[in-house]
């Protein structure tokens, strides 16, 4: 992957990014992914076309110039919503479901988790990702920074 | 109501404010997420002319029907988004959870309908992923909620199912009444023996209170016998009889209800379920009832022997119900991990063993090795976790019931001789054991009767999914049909949100012979599934003969369409039985001469069983080209008017793919043909062409007409023709 600066700027227009070769070629309006959004998000982000096709890969946001690098946080913010737990309320299994009452950092949440094979990621043994049965990623970044109470809940279900 | 959401006042009012004087508020959603994507209330709201998006903040933003040229839901990772594509350029809309992709999916065609001046319809179903009871999350969509189990409701269908066998379960009931009379008597006997034979000097009562405990032993020898096989006996007949409700209903479902499961879960819930169901019924039921009934009894008759001596028995009963509670309460997510943990286990072993060609030949044996012990390694805390957990509670549970029986040891041996007599004493010592026994169990059978009453409950459930409409006054019987079929601006999803077909139109006239060419995921199939009715379209219409699909009786319909799929589907059987079950009435000749016309008889012939070959399951017995030739000669036996080919020849050798393509041309004459290829070479006999992209028909006409109007089936051929070159290249290589 090439590390140099990126030959491309990245643009807004409304709600819609756009990318625009430094070549003076056309803009063409994207959509940025993370490559790793479980494992490793902060590195090698995809920027796709319209029809999914990947324009380009980089390997950071550093190789973008300042504008773009902040319109490319902003869209990836908001294309990826993984809340953080900073508190779980309550964790408790009933007949065979997980019900999680939590406090993330964008406001309270209850959410339902059917097995935790499946539901659970671990990124290390620290740092967790869930996944309720709608889809929805709520992210545990560390056990060992919850309270007491939160994490006693937490390993009762998982 | 669907699209029509309870606003709040003072989102009403500034919404209101919002749109054109006099405009009425036409559709409104609201969603779990605010417009800075916060977890809080936002709403949209349609009106005539105009669409206003607030959230709780008051903070607004509008954009005019007009202005709107498409409305996209957009899918995101962990929400997703409505986003207007307007005259001036692109604008997000709403942000929501994936808690609500159907409801804006839904919405969101609801406006481009009339963004396009078109009546927007909405389907009866909604499928909601809170309980509306309780707010609670569900399993899935439209699922029961556990935490409003209506467990009465579930006993009561039940019992129902149990109304055949009311002579059998009124026995039941009596005989569990004895072996309650059988268990008490022994203590009551030994009070007799002590105060009427012992102290008050009555030998000759002996020999009748011995004859009474040996009967009593007997007796309840007996009921336990037959009480056993009758609960065993209803237990095992009430889940055969769901078993079977549940297959046959199985097979009438919509194929919604397929694609929305997985194929674990609706096994888990034939065999599992009605498994835990059955477990329940034999051992938990039982002993709830005689225990019950004997818990009242003996409280009676230790109450009326001596009320004080009773008082104290009764006294460590709230340390065992809630000790029972508490350590269950503790081991149950021990056991939910301990499942978990299992599964996963499971899980790798089966890959590692499934995989295990892969795992050799990547050199994963120690990597695998090493995984599969971190799992084991987990797997065996939490095993020891329950077990300690367990001794400790019997342990616990021993010395509360000890401690009482000391309590009556000691109070009541000073009262021996004076207004006690021996006899009561041991009675009191008899029947504290049997009363004290179950206690401590009360807590699990309450969590198992629930566990298992969930289980009647998912099992309740589908059974109440709906089936498919076979027949109904409403639709007619469909004649035999010469195998025009036309599709009129079909829109349709498998997933609210995600089209997969967005206004196909075609016309096949009968006899012809269709291709369908595309990119995989454009769509092919799903034409298939929708001529079948697998599903209903979303929008527009489909016709055969004329005739609209949704008016005409399922059974007609399919009956006269054939299919070769890709893999095609053999049953454990025969092959005999394989190829005839495409016509019940036919004879062996028709099922040689079908075989002969699909280039089977041959190979079937050289099997040693011939005819009665059994091909295992999904005819693992069989090669690639000899399972799809199977399933031409059962489509030939069938003798459909419309016939469809779904990738028929793509997992076959060049060799076999001739003798296929031999036998499809026999197939094909003089009746309707639907192919799917991915091989273009393979359409080279169809009369025209469809080619699929992105849900849309893109282009249309003869191979010739198609590589001339140079679109996406010549640069589709132009890249197959080099794949196919390039491959030459590599083998001359």
């Amino acid at each position: 992957m090439d590390k140099s600066p990126a030959p491309f700027m990245i643009l807004r227009k409304l709600d819609q990014v756009f990318l625009r070769p430094n070549d003076g070629t056309g803009e063409i309006p994207v959509r940025l992914a993370w490559a790793r959004p479980i494992y490793d998000r902060g590195s090698d982000i995809c920027i796709l076309n319209e029809k999914k096709r990947e324009v380009v890969m980089v390997s950071s946001l550093d190789a973008l110039d300042s504008d773009s690098r902040r319109i490319a946080e902003e869209e990836l913010n908001k294309r990826y919503l993984i809340p953080r737990i900073i508190r779980v309320n309550s964790a408790y299994a009933h007949l065979g479901n997980r019900y999680w009452h939590v406090e993330t950092e964008i406001g309270p949440r209850t959410f339902l988790m059917k097995d935790p094979t499946r539901g659970v990621t671990w990124i290390t043994q620290d740092h967790l990702i869930l996944r309720d049965t709608l889809g929805n990623r709520y992210e545990l970044a560390s056990l060992a920074a919850l309270d007491a109470f939160s994490r006693a809940e937490v390993l009762k279900v998982i | 109501m669907l699209l029509k959401c309870n606003l709040p006042a003072e989102i009403l009012q500034k919404v209101l404010g919002l749109l054109p004087h006099g405009e009425r508020v036409r559709y409104s959603l609201a969603s779990d997420l605010t417009l800075d994507r916060r977890f809080g209330q936002s709403y949209i709201v349609v009106g005539d002319t105009r669409v206003v998006v607030c959230d709780s903040t008051i903070c607004c933003r509008t954009v005019d029907l007009g202005d709107i040229k498409e409305v996209q839901a957009d899918e995101l990772f962990g929400s997703g988004r409505l986003i207007a594509v307007t005259t001036e350029g692109t604008k997000a809309l709403i942000y929501y959870s994936k808690a609500y992709v159907p409801e804006f999916a839904l919405l969101c065609r609801v406006i481009n309908d009339l963004v396009h001046g078109r009546v927007p319809e909405l389907p009866d179903e909604h499928e909601p992923a809170y309980c509306p009871k309780c707010g609670s999350p569900l399993p899935e969509r439209g699922a029961s909620c556990p935490k409003c189990l209506p467990r009465f409701q579930v006993l009561m269908r039940l019992l129902g199912l149990l109304k055949p066998y009311r002579l059998r379960v009124t026995a039941l009931v009596l005989v569990n009444m004895v072996i309650v009379a059988s268990q008490m008597g022994p203590p009551y006997i030994t009070r007799m023996i002590v105060d009427d034979v012992i102290t008050a000097g009555n030998q000759q009562n002996l020999m009748w209170w011995t004859v009474a405990m040996l009967v009593l032993g007997v007796v309840l020898l007996g009921s336990r016998y037959v009480g056993g096989g009758l609960s065993c006996w209803l237990a095992a007949r009430l889940v055969a009889d769901l078993r079977t409700r549940m297959h046959t209903h199985l097979q009438m479902l919509r194929m919604q209800y397929f694609s929305r499961r997985e194929l674990g879960d609706i096994v888990a819930r034939v065999m599992n379920d009605t498994d835990e169901l059955q477990r329940f019924l034999i051992d938990g039921l039982p002993y709830l009832l005689v225990n019950s009934v004997m818990f009242a009894a003996i409280a009676a008759v230790l109450l009326y022997s001596d009320w004080r001596l009773a008082i104290l028995v009764f006294l460590p009963v709230p340390f065992l119900v809630s000790g029972g509670g508490w350590f269950w309460h503790r081991l149950i997510p021990m056991f939910h991990s301990r499942g978990s943990r299992m599964g996963a286990l499971h899980s790798m072993l089966n890959e590692s063993i499934h995989g295990i060609r892969v795992v050799k030949a990547f050199a994963q044996e120690r990597r695998r090795a090493k995984s599969f012990g971190e799992a084991n390694e987990k797997l065996f805390t939490v095993s020891y976790d329950i077990d300690r957990t367990f001794v400790g509670f019997s342990e616990v549970m021993s010395w509360v019931m000890t401690v009482g029986v000391t309590a009556v040891w000691y109070f009541a041996a000073r009262r021996v001789g004076h207004d006690l007599t021996l006899g009561t004493l041991l009675l009191f010592i008899g029947y504290i054991w049997l009363f004290y026994g179950p206690l401590q169990w009360y807590t699990v059978m309450e969590r198992w009767m629930t566990l298992a009453f969930s289980g009647a409950e998912r099992i309740f459930g589908m059974l109440d999914s709906p089936r498919e409409v076979y027949s109904s006054p409403v639709v007619i019987k469909l004649p035999q049909i010469r195998g025009a079929v036309e599709f009129k601006d079909v829109r349709f999803s498998y997933e609210r949100g995600k089209e997969v077909m967005r206004g196909i139109s075609f016309k096949i006239e009968p006899g012809e012979m269709i291709g369908f060419v595309g990119k995989s995921g454009a769509g092919k199939s799903t034409v298939i599934n929708l001529i079948c009715r697998f599903y209903d379209v979303d929008s527009g219409l489909i016709t055969i003969d004329g005739h609209p699909i949704k008016n005409v009786r399922l059974e007609d319909l399919r009956r006269q369409i054939g299919m070769v799929l890709q893999e095609p589907f053999l049953f454990n059987s025969t092959i005999y039985d394989n190829i005839h079950c495409g016509s019940a009435t036919a004879t062996l000749d028709d099922v040689v001469r079908a075989a002969k016309a699909a280039n089977a008889h041959e190979f079937i012939l050289d099997k040693e069983d011939g005819y009665d070959t059994y091909i295992g399951e999904g005819g693992a017995a069989l090669s690639g080209g000899e399972k799809q030739r199977i399933a031409i000669a059962r489509a030939i036996l069938y003798n459909p008017p419309i016939l469809i080919l779904d990738e028929a020849t793509s997992s076959v050798d060049s060799e076999t793919e001739d003798a296929i393509q031999q036998a499809t041309a026999t197939l094909i004459s003089n009746r309707t043909t639907i192919a799917i290829a991915h091989r273009l070479a393979t359409l080279k006999h169809a009369n025209r062409l469809i080619v699929i992209d992105d849900g849309k028909v893109a282009e249309m006409g003869s191979h010739d007409e198609l590589m001339a109007a140079n679109g996406v089936y010549a640069n589709l051929v132009k890249v197959q023709t080099e794949m196919n070159r390039l491959r030459g290249e590599v083998l001359e290589a």
